[in-house]
């Protein structure tokens, strides 16, 4: 009976470790809430509509910037280019 | 261009630029500049990963040889993928120059190590042929909360940069060592059994 439960929770375990090894972005969704909640702990009134519109104004150019370099890098393998 | 035409490095956004990203066109949790960074990604991405175009970037990256065996022209695979990002960075530029109204050429220089964080964060495998984009976009904004953490948690702001250069070694680390005791784990199975 232990064993087995033992069993169950190792494969649920891999499953999990599998999930966020294939969903990477599931644990950086997760460190981005628990930043937002840092904000609104430390700062009450801190997070609302012109917080969140601000934050995404100064995130936009970075996320388009690391989309492109997204585009890049799978065909491009920085690592094993030989210009 | 600006450097070839100004006396020096500098100038800026005419305000109707920049009220094209800072205002709220359907709600005020949903601003412009989040409508134009889905816009912008998804006018490419999403063709691309759909179409054969894109499982070609993803072949090339796996293995350059055996995509070439399987009729893959990598050479014009290759260009196509450094064109589309240059596209993004003048995109990226633009972006900024609406957000902050900077007109200088130079403002932007800080995004190249951001840009390559966030998509190690985003879980894009630096050796090629691996990761998606919505990771690199999700980092981003961690990346660009980190140091609005630090502020208002009384902290030194430039620690953001140490902090974002830490994460980037963890997670390259992470990544070569990963493979490597799954490896060592495979090589124990086979000997025990």
């Amino acid at each position: 009976m232990s064993a087995r439960a033992t069993g169950m929770r190792s494969g649920r375990w891999t499953v999990l470790q599998g999930q966020l090894r294939d969903r990477p972005s599931l644990v950086l969704v997760g460190v981005l809430l628990l930043l937002v909640l840092v904000i609104g702990v430390t700062r009450p009134g801190t997070v609302g509509p012109t917080w969140v519109a601000n934050t995404i104004l100064f995130a936009a150019p970075l996320g388009i910037v690391a989309a492109g370099q997204t585009l890049v890098m799978p065909p491009a393998s920085t690592f094993r280019s030989r210009l | 261009m600006a450097l070839l035409i100004l006396a020096k490095p500098g100038g800026g956004a005419p305000d109707a630029f920049m009220a094209l990203s800072s205002g709220n066109l359907f709600s005020p949790w949903v601003p412009n500049g989040l409508l134009l960074l889905i816009v912008v990604v998804s006018l490419v991405w999403v063709p691309l990963r759909l179409g054969r175009l894109g499982l070609a970037h993803y072949a090339v990256g796996s293995d350059r040889t055996a995509a070439f065996r399987r009729g893959v022209r990598v050479g014009p695979t290759r260009v196509f993928s450094y064109a589309l990002g240059g596209f993004f960075a003048a995109c990226g530029g633009l972006a900024l120059m609406m957000s902050t109204g900077i007109g200088s050429p130079l403002a932007g220089t800080i995004y190249t190590l951001s840009g390559i964080s966030a998509i190690v964060l985003g879980g894009v495998s630096l050796a090629g042929g691996r990761g998606g984009i919505t990771g690199p976009i999700v980092a981003a904004f961690v990346l660009t909360l980190v140091p609005a953490d630090l502020i208002l948690t009384g902290t030194d702001p430039n620690l953001g940069q140490v902090i974002q250069g830490v994460l980037l070694v963890l997670v390259v680390m992470a990544g070569g060592l990963a493979p490597l005791l799954r490896a060592r784990a495979i090589q124990r199975r086979v000997q025990a059994g």
